[in-house]
């Protein structure tokens, strides 16, 4: 009788520590968004959502809470920009949903099932993910399979499911709205690349005095995509002194009516993560200019 | 059109203009510039006027789009003062025409669209280091004083096949600021 009193008390402290050792359960949306169809050539789920929308554990603050992707949407931006929710959670009334459990579950879903026909749907017109991302830049992640950006528009761009997950994780604690948005492979507008001969060119083209000002001023706006919105040139004299802090619009044309420029030497270029230049530092050489 | 080219042509009239090319830098703060930074800042004032020239040979110039014209307008104007003026005399006249630089440029736009102008110039003095003149503002800044002469050789073709008309004109004056 001692015995199984023993017994059941040891039960009933055992099972108090496992219930309080027990991380708390949140559920955090996960919506992939599309501003295209999926390629014809997709039968079944990408395998993008069996290694970004799954369950995870996170340390916040003072706890480590269990993270659940519930519900796991899909948009098309392109067609209605409506959410439409994916059947992954069909399990979730079978068992505790515990990260293991849900983990296995999803898993086999992703891999077994076939993902909504609207993903297929022919687009309905040309879509600008911009103003997406502008209402959603908090929670928004971008992967793309063939970008080499590392942010477009203030978001991060990732081309590893491993690293997109990790940034999930580690920004969960502090997602207040709930829910994440995965932009997949969206149409980006990438600067031009930089020319194998390096920034200098674009300067050196628009300054070229072989040129009429009338074609130097058409390739500007063109020109314009490799530079932030308010990037700006610090003009350097011969003796390595600033003489002028110039907007990168305003220094371009005035470049454009140029006919004696022999050169412009780049001394100095900053760039964001994007790619595009917002500071470039950069001495004229003039025909007949004082040695 | 090259300056040797209108030179030989009639000279039919000769036009003075001075111009106050007002550069204005931030680069210094509370403190004189040294010698080098003025002689950077030497160099530009004469990126300046070479501007000048450039965009005015362009405004005139019915050759170019009127978006080109206009684009040469602005960032001409870009170079200048609010308070800067452009005064424009005849060869052969003792009248005087003062404009803003805004004004004169528009009013080169205007004749350059009625009949064909081909502007050129030619630098007679430079701006030098040791020729300017240190201003006291009164305000804690400075400002320093120079001059550039240059020649503006105007020519208006009447029947396009020919020049006739060239003006032979003159300029002065760069002055630029540091705080």
């Amino acid at each position: 009788m001692k015995n199984t009193i023993y017994f059941f008390a040891s039960f009933l402290i055992m099972t108090f520590i496992t219930s309080s050792c027990g991380a708390e359960r949140h559920e955090l949306g996960i919506t992939f968004v599309y501003d295209k169809p999926l390629g014809e050539n997709q039968s079944g789920y990408p395998n993008y959502f069996k290694e970004i929308a799954l369950p995870f554990n996170a340390s916040c603050t003072e706890e480590s809470k269990d993270f659940l992707p519930k519900p796991i949407n899909v948009i098309r931006l392109d067609i209605n920009k409506t959410e439409i929710e994916t059947n992954a959670w069909y399990f979730e009334s079978i068992g505790d949903n515990t990260i293991d459990f849900s983990t296995t579950w999803l898993e086999v879903y992703f891999k077994d099932s076939l993902p909504p026909a609207y993903l297929f749907e022919e687009s309905k017109g040309i879509v600008s993910i911009e103003s997406f991302i502008e209402k959603n830049k908090e929670n928004t992640f971008i992967y793309s399979e063939e970008s080499d950006l590392e942010e477009y528009e203030g978001v991060k761009v990732f081309s590893s499911t491993k690293k997109i997950a990790e940034e999930i994780k580690g920004k969960a604690c502090k997602n207040t709205e709930g829910k994440v948005y995965v932009l997949v492979n969206p149409e980006m507008n990438e600067p031009p690349p930089i020319p194998s001969n390096g920034i200098a060119s674009i300067f050196n083209e628009i300054g070229d005095k072989e040129v009429s000002p009338d074609i130097r001023l058409n390739i500007i706006d063109d020109k314009l995509k490799t530079f932030t919105e308010d990037s700006n040139v610090k003009e350097f004299g011969k003796n390595g002194t600033l003489v002028a802090l110039t907007p990168i619009r305003d220094y371009l044309e005035k470049i454009a009516f140029y006919r004696t420029l022999e050169k412009i030497e780049v001394t100095d270029a900053l760039k964001n993560p994007d790619g595009k230049y917002w500071e470039v530092s950069l001495v004229e050489h003039h025909l007949n200019d004082p040695q | 059109m090259t300056l040797n080219k209108i030179k030989n042509m009639k000279i039919v009239s000769n036009i003075l203009i001075v111009i106050l090319l007002f550069i204005s830098s931030d680069v210094f703060s509370q403190r004189k510039p040294n010698k080098k930074e003025l002689e950077d800042l030497t160099q530009r004032a004469m990126n300046q006027v070479r501007i000048f020239q450039n965009n005015t040979s362009a405004i005139a110039l019915a050759d170019n789009s009127m978006s080109t014209r206009n684009a040469a307008i602005r960032t001409t104007l870009k170079n200048f003062s609010k308070e800067a003026t452009i005064e424009e005399q005849g060869l052969h006249s003792s009248r005087k025409k003062r404009y803003s630089a805004k004004d004169y440029l528009n009013t080169l736009l205007r004749r350059g669209s009625k009949s064909p102008i081909v502007v050129d110039f030619d630098i007679i003095s430079k701006l030098d280091v040791d020729g300017l003149k240190e201003v006291d503002n009164g305000d804690g800044t400075v400002s320093y004083k120079g001059k550039v002469v240059f020649k503006q050789f105007y020519c208006k073709l009447k029947d396009p096949s020919r020049f006739f008309k060239l003006f032979e004109t003159s300029s002065e004056a760069s002055v630029f600021k540091t705080l």
